[in-house]
């Protein structure tokens, strides 16, 4: 009785703490799809790259993880500035198809950049805060995992507060609403978006460190987090960053639990699998998501 | 005097082959294609690189159905070559069909599943559709590499298509079997772009709103290319299955997508040629310098794949960038300016 108590509880953290790294990488894309109507196909190879950047200040550099996690995120802006400048921004108006393609294109260039400066190689990355456990009788937190949830937490509150209270957060607010509008504000769209890959792209980069630091290693097979994000949006609602918080806790938990209980009935890696399935079905019925803006264009 | 070619009645315009550039292509290009393995001289490899070229060029006829004439978006290539291959290779091994029967059986299933996954299309816009087939892609490679089903699929070490053609004669019978697939492909897909059903995609593409406003069934048009595309990405499959022998989950991945989309967006979208010049041009491309690159520095060899990659999407967002319609419509604007040079437009 107490085991399976105990079991419970502890699928239901891992799930929880999972998903609010699976929720940084969601709200990368409801924050990039709001302001820009674009879905980020390669944010998984964004999210690995964080990782990949960490590992090279801190691990191949030695800096300290303190210095070498804002230094990434500060490449990771710059990066983002540039993708944004020198290729997005040729694709203002230009149709869904075209973006679409350019975004899974950019994810295989970015790969291609990884393959050549790291090779296809797993490397175990530096325990960042160290390998402490928060231990009561049986039950286990990984100390990493606290500390992951709770710079999750953070990240969106402090996301929460500038979309609220800062001027930007209004502008980029108004331009989700209405590209045209906007501008007759004074508000410059391009700005704006610039802004908003630089948040989304930051924020999986988050993600990617997170995922990375709680696998133990930075490798290729990160790029799964770009995938396991989809279903994430797709529940909560493309365009909802609260709902993407939602939808990427429900996918760590659907992962956690289908890891324990349907990978032996239907074969070693369905967990990976399953948030996509529950996904297929919650388009059949509710396309838009929980919290999405419906918009009526039925043809 | 017109200087230039001009359609004197309806029936002219309608032909299959309109202009004479396209007859006398044919009738240029044809024997060669029929004498290819005698004149590459027996060589495996040459013939090799022929065969991939038209396994690509047909994949790449389906990906035209949906893309280039519907305006439909599918990321599951290398998914739906899968499951092509793997039913073919299926039937065989459970039923007694011959060959060509299982072939059509595979790339019905394809046909079948790509209808499936293509299906959010009817509800809602390009990026469900995007999300959905790109579930199929992982779906299916989760299905083929699990150990769970190795008895079916055979894991990661894939299934052995029993022995079609004679071994010695392999390369050659897969050549003509490659061949007259893609020629076929080809045919009934520049068949379906002057037909009715071809015309209703086309206008789904361009504008589905006015599409549905002028009685077309959008949502039809919508099924029907997935549904065509996905038999066509299907036999490919199936080819590729015979071509290469030993199917495994590492040949279907998501790069196989990349790859036909650097191809169809090189050669056009939506044009019936489109797919032949693209796989033509960079099948040959990546084949050459996965050949020569090591002869000339032999440290390459590691970074070869992801040079591949670079390469691949390099060339698609620049051609999406600088021209949308691919190198052949890039060919057309070069030669307009030339014909109506030293103008800069058209004088009457």
């Amino acid at each position: 009785m107490i085991q399976q108590l105990l079991l419970q509880l502890n699928l239901l953290s891992t799930g929880l703490l999972l998903g609010l790294m699976y929720s940084l990488a969601a709200m990368s894309l409801a924050i990039i799809f709001k302001t820009t109507k674009v879905v980020n196909f390669s944010q998984g190879m964004l999210a690995t790259l964080g990782a990949y950047l960490l590992l090279l200040y801190s691990g191949q550099l030695g800096l300290h993880p303190a210095i070498g996690a804002p230094l990434s995120l500060l490449s990771g802006v710059a990066l983002a500035l540039l993708i944004e400048r020198v290729i997005l921004r040729q694709f203002i108006g230009e149709p869904i198809l075209s973006l679409i393609i350019v975004t899974l294109s950019l994810a295989s260039l970015l790969r291609g950049i990884v393959m050549i400066g790291w090779g296809t190689n797993f490397f175990p990355v530096p325990r960042i805060f160290g390998t402490v456990a928060l231990r009561v009788e049986g039950f286990a937190i990984p100390f990493e995992y606290a500390v992951g949830a709770a710079i999750a937490v953070s990240y969106m509150v402090a996301l929460a507060l500038f979309y609220r209270k800062f001027v930007m957060g209004a502008a980029l607010r108004a331009v989700s609403e209405d590209h045209m509008a906007a501008t007759a504000m004074g508000i410059s769209v391009k700005t704006a978006q610039a802004f908003a890959w630089v948040l989304g792209i930051v924020s999986s980069m988050v993600g990617g460190m997170l995922l990375s630091s709680h696998i133990g290693g930075v490798g290729l097979s990160l790029e799964y987090l770009g995938v396991i994000a989809l279903p994430a949006v797709i529940l909560g609602g493309l365009d909802s960053i609260p709902g993407a918080v939602v939808g990427g806790i429900f996918v760590g938990l659907a992962e956690v639990y289908s890891t324990y209980y349907l990978d032996e009935v239907f074969g070693g890696g369905f967990s990976r699998v399953f948030p996509l399935i529950v996904m297929l079905l919650i388009m059949l019925v509710k396309p838009y998501g929980l919290w999405g803006t419906e918009r009526i264009e039925r043809v | 005097m017109p200087c230039g070619e001009f359609k004197r009645s309806y029936f002219e315009l309608m032909g299959l082959l309109k202009w004479r550039t396209h007859k006398v292509a044919l009738v240029m290009s044809l024997p060669v294609l029929m004498a290819f393995p005698i004149l590459s001289g027996g060589n495996v490899y040459v013939l090799s690189v022929a065969t991939l070229i038209l396994i690509n060029a047909t994949a790449i006829q389906g990906l035209n159905v949906i893309l280039g004439l519907t305006g439909q978006i599918s990321l599951a290539q290398g998914a739906m070559m899968a499951i092509g291959a793997y039913s073919f290779a299926l039937i065989l091994k459970f039923s007694p069909v011959p060959w060509p029967v299982a072939m059509i059986f595979a790339a019905l299933v394809t046909a079948l599943v790509g209808m499936l996954f293509g299906s959010p299309a009817i509800r809602i816009k390009l990026f469900f559709v995007a999300i959905s087939t790109l579930a199929l892609q992982f779906f299916v490679e989760f299905l083929i590499s699990t150990p769970k089903y190795s008895d079916v699929f055979g894991g990661s070490h894939g299934i052995h298509i029993r022995g079609i053609f004679p071994t010695e004669h392999h390369s050659v019978y897969t050549f003509y079997l490659a061949l007259s697939v893609a020629a076929l492909a080809t045919l009934a897909v520049a068949n379906l772009a002057r037909s009715s059903v071809g015309r209703a995609m086309k206008a789904v593409r361009d504008n589905d709103v006015a599409a549905q406003i002028l009685g077309i069934d959008v949502p039809k048009a919508k099924l029907a290319a997935f549904g065509i595309g996905s038999f066509f990405i299907g036999l490919a499959g199936v080819v590729w299955g015979i071509w290469i022998t030993q199917i495994n989950p590492e040949q279907f991945t998501l790069d196989t997508t990349l790859d036909h989309y650097a191809m169809l967006i090189f050669g056009g979208l939506g044009r019936v040629w489109g797919p032949w010049v693209g796989a033509a041009i960079i099948v040959p491309l990546i084949e050459s310098l996965k050949l020569y690159l090591p002869a000339i520095y032999p440290a390459i060899g590691v970074y070869l794949a992801p040079l591949k990659l670079i390469i691949l999407s390099v060339i698609i967002i620049t051609l999406l960038a600088a021209e949308p319609r691919g190198a052949l419509e890039l060919m057309r604007k070069i030669k307009e300016y030339f014909r109506i040079w030293p103008y800069g437009y058209e004088r009457h």
